[in-house]
Formats: structure tokens, sequence, C-alpha cells
């Protein structure tokens, strides 16, 4: 019997590598079909196996004079309800403070919501010198030169535009965009279970912008 | 580019130990199908635009080609250490790119043929098939094709890479993609015009550098990654020195599309301009050098 459950296992194992090595062109063949304007293929497109409950970030660059759709699709197994969310992520310079460093690393705490573990942007942040947005009037003492926090402003939330599954936009400046991806239900704490999860992909297409008026 | 692309692979574990544990547990446990469990991965993925969008970029913008910029593919040979090959690899490709979109028929057969050389090195050669091959070369006569062939051979290695989780080659190759195309950008412009859509195409590499180094902080662990790192601090202090002015908040135009990033402006001196170039030259010329 027990030679049967690791055979089975192995036969479901190998499915599963088999399904996951699809899944990353997911997005080529389960996201493409919806009737907007024809726009060219861009590379940031991306799969990944997501589980119930759980979030992905997703960190991309929209350049100045393109529109963009972004279309998210999902296998049936996750449900309908896939929220996305676009941010756009900025360096916010923090003013040194040479009397008070813990003040300063507060002020980064409090920054709006970035401090996820997983992202080690904030690490990079963290030492992010500029010389540029250098305060000329911060005292000189200062070790490392000046240091930034990033900072995310919600630009797009689907779960107030019905769920759709797509958006299209114009970039008329170049941005950094943060796509946050969420799939419904309750996130084991667990290792996941194959069942719980599906392919998400994430489908970004562009065009060059179109003048408009005469 | 995590395109900087970020590989999401997941392992699949069949835990024995796991399934004794249930045994005692669970005197039922023989009627149950084994489960198969995915371990979770990191949440974040940094993406990055190819190669190949810079340089359809530069084209529409009458940017002149200059075969001259692309790295002889006759040194191909010559780089035997696996990091360094990698990142060659990335450079090659990206020249491939660039005489793909240049409509450079014959400079891209010679690069498809390095590329696929090269691919055979790293031990990815199953990216870059015969098919393919004989796709150029039927091609010959039709540009459109070839540049799309030559992308296409960009995703291809991009998913090779991640589907058999080489985060570090494909990270290096990254590096070397990115470096080729803003190396060809840089060089190519002969009038400098601060307020040219390419300038600021240059001036929006800023945040097209930090998802790459963002990605390669991500997988610092891997072989030569720490080292590229280092390397490219300069780079990383001059892009850091371009002042960014905040976008206005989003809006909608006429027709109901939504505009973001509006007001957004990252600024470009020459004076960065000319530190920018200097600082990609030398990491190219070190990236490039033969028998190191």
């Amino acid at each position: 019997m027990r030679k049967f459950i690791l055979f089975v296992g192995i036969i479901v194992a190998s499915v599963s590598v088999q399904a996951q090595t699809e899944c990353t062109t997911y997005h080529r063949k389960g996201c493409g079909d919806n009737d907007g304007v024809p726009m060219k293929y861009d590379s940031q497109s991306k799969s990944a196996i997501m589980a119930k409950g759980q979030t992905s970030k997703f960190h991309m660059v929209a350049y100045n004079g393109q529109d963009y759709r972004i279309t998210v699709c999902n296998e049936d197994n996750l449900g309908n309800e896939i929220r996305f969310k676009i941010y756009e992520k900025q360096k916010v310079l923090i003013k040194p403070k040479v009397e008070d460093y813990s003040e300063e690393s507060t002020s980064e705490e409090t920054t709006e919501d970035y401090s996820s573990d997983d992202y080690s942007s904030d690490d990079y942040s963290e030492d992010y010198s500029d010389d540029s947005y250098a305060d000329e009037s911060a005292p000189a003492a200062v070790n490392k030169g000046p240091q930034f926090k990033i900072v995310k402003e919600l630009l797009y939330d689907n779960s107030q535009d019905s769920y759709s599954s797509f958006i299209e936009f114009t970039a008329e400046g170049s941005i950094s965009l943060i796509i946050e991806v969420s799939v419904p239900g309750e996130e084991s704490k667990m290792k996941l279970k194959v069942r719980e999860t599906g392919c998400v992909g994430l489908l970004i297409e562009h065009m060059k912008s179109e003048k408009t008026g005469f | 580019m995590k395109k900087l692309i970020l590989p999401i692979s997941l392992l699949l574990i069949f835990s024995s130990c796991a399934e004794q544990q249930e045994r005692k547990d669970d005197p039922t446990v023989e009627k149950k199908q084994p489960e198969a469990v995915v371990e979770k991965q990191s949440n974040s993925y940094y993406a990055m635009p190819s190669p190949e969008q810079m340089f359809t970029f530069i084209y529409d913008n009458g940017i002149a080609f200059n075969k001259s910029l692309v790295l002889d593919p006759a040194l191909a040979d010559n780089y035997n250490d696996p990091v360094r090959k990698a990142i060659v690899f990335g450079i090659y490709t990206a020249d491939l790119a660039y005489t793909a979109a240049y409509e450079d028929v014959e400079g891209s057969l010679k690069l498809y043929k390095t590329v696929r050389e090269l691919s055979q090195e790293l031990e990815i050669e199953e990216l870059m098939s015969e098919e393919m091959m004989q796709n150029i070369q039927a091609n010959l006569e039709n540009p459109d094709s070839l540049s799309l062939i030559a992308g296409e051979s960009y995703y291809k290695a991009v998913q090779h890479l991640e589907d058999n989780g080489q985060e570090g080659k494909l990270a290096l190759m990254t590096i070397g993609g990115w470096i080729e195309s803003v190396h060809i950008t840089l060089n190519s412009m002969e009038n400098i015009d601060l307020e040219s859509k390419t300038a600021q195409r240059i001036a929006a590499q800023k945040i097209t550098f930090d998802n790459l180094y963002s990605y390669l902080e991500l997988n610092n662990d891997k072989l030569g990654i720490q080292g590229e790192i280092d390397k490219l601090q300069e780079i990383k202090r001059v892009l850091s020195s371009l002042k960014e002015e905040k976008s206005l908040k989003s809006e909608k135009k006429s027709g109901g599309k939504l505009v973001f990033g509006k007001g957004k402006k990252i600024g470009l001196t020459k004076e960065q301009f000319s530190e920018l170039k200097s600082a990609v030259q030398a990491y190219r010329v070190q990236a490039i050098a033969q028998n190191i």
C-alpha cells in the first residue's frame, strides 16, 4: 500500500511540476481574449502559481508616452474575484536628523504600508543616497547621504470597478508601478496544497499613445 | 527584465516524514490519497522592459543605426568564466534585438548564431531551436518577422531560466541586456537634446534600474551577483542623483481612459548624461574584457 501511495505521489508530483512549468506561460494563453485595441506584448508580463488567500506584488515600469493594458487572469479553481490594485511607487526624501536617529527610523516605519517582510526594496531605500536631494541646510555630520522612504499611492483598485479583469491607461510620465494581486480565500499557514493553488497570469501590453485632438 | 523578470518557481515536496507523522495521528491514513503540497515562495516579482523595447523606441524616434556599437560576435568564444559568460549572453541578446529592430538581416543572423552557441555553453540551448534558425533564414526578406523572432528568443531565454530555477543566470543576463541597451542608446545620440524623448527615456532608466537592482539584491546569494552589485555602484550613484518630480493625481481622459504619471518628470542634466555614459561604459568595458 505504501508503495502504491508513493507511486501515486510521484505521478501527482510530476503532473504538478509540469503544470507549474506550463504556468509560466499562462498569461499568453489565458489572458488574451479581451476585445480591446490590439497592443504589443510586453516582456514584463508574468504568470505564477498562487494560493487562496495569497497576495503577490509585481513591480513594473510604465514609460512615458505609452498606453498600457494590464489583464489579470486565473484558473477557475481560484474563483472569479481576483483583486488587483495598482500603486505608483515613489521615493520620498526623509530629512536626516543628526541629533535623533531613532526618530528617523520611526518615520520609516510609518511609511505607508510598505514594510512587508518580503519586500527587499525597503532595505534598498534605507541606504538610498541621492545627492541631488540633499538638503543643504541639513547638518554635515550625517554619515550616510540623505535617506528615502518609499511610498506607494493607490491608483486603481479593481474591486471598485466590478472586479474588472483588465485596465487600460496612458502613462504621461515614466512611472514605477506595483501591481498587488490577491486571491480570495483563507491563507494557509502551513504548506500549500496543490488543489488550493492555481495559475494567475498578468498580461501586459503596450502601444505608443495616440495624440488626440487637432 | 523580475520581466526583469522574477521567477516564482514553486517546489513540490512529497514528504515521507510528514506522511509518517500523519500515520501516527490518524489510523485511517492509508485510505487517503497523498496530497502534493507546494512551498511558499517570495511574493515579490521585479520586471524590466526588454532591450527590444528600447531599440524599437529609438528606431521610432529617428536615432541612426551604428553597427560599431555592437559587441563583435567573433569574441564570444573567449569567455570562459560562467558569470561573465552569462552577462555577455545578455549583451549579445540585446545586440540581436538591436540589429533586428534596425532590420540588419546579416548582423541578426550572425548574432543569432552567437547567442545560440552561448546558450549551448550555458546549458540553455533548447530555447534556441534549429527551427527558429530556419525561421530567421526564411524571413530574411521580412524584417518585421525578424524582430519578432529576436524578441521571442529573449522571452524564451527568460522563461527557460525561470522554469529551471536559474535565477542567478537570469539576473546576470538581465544586467547584460540592460547595460547593452543603455550603452547603445547613450552612444547613438549625436546631439544631446535633454528635452528629447530619447533623453527622457534615458532618464527613465532610473526607475528601470531600481527594479533591476532590487532583483539583484533578492538574488545576491547566487553565483557572482554580489560582485556585480558592487560593480554597479557608480551607475546607481549617477541614476540616484536624477531629480524626480512627483506625479499629479491620476485622472480620466475624455475617452474614459485613465492617465497615470501626469506631471511626472525625471530630470537629466548634461553632466549627469556624461556621468552615466562613463559609468555604463566603464561597467561594459570590464564585463567584456577578455582573458579574465
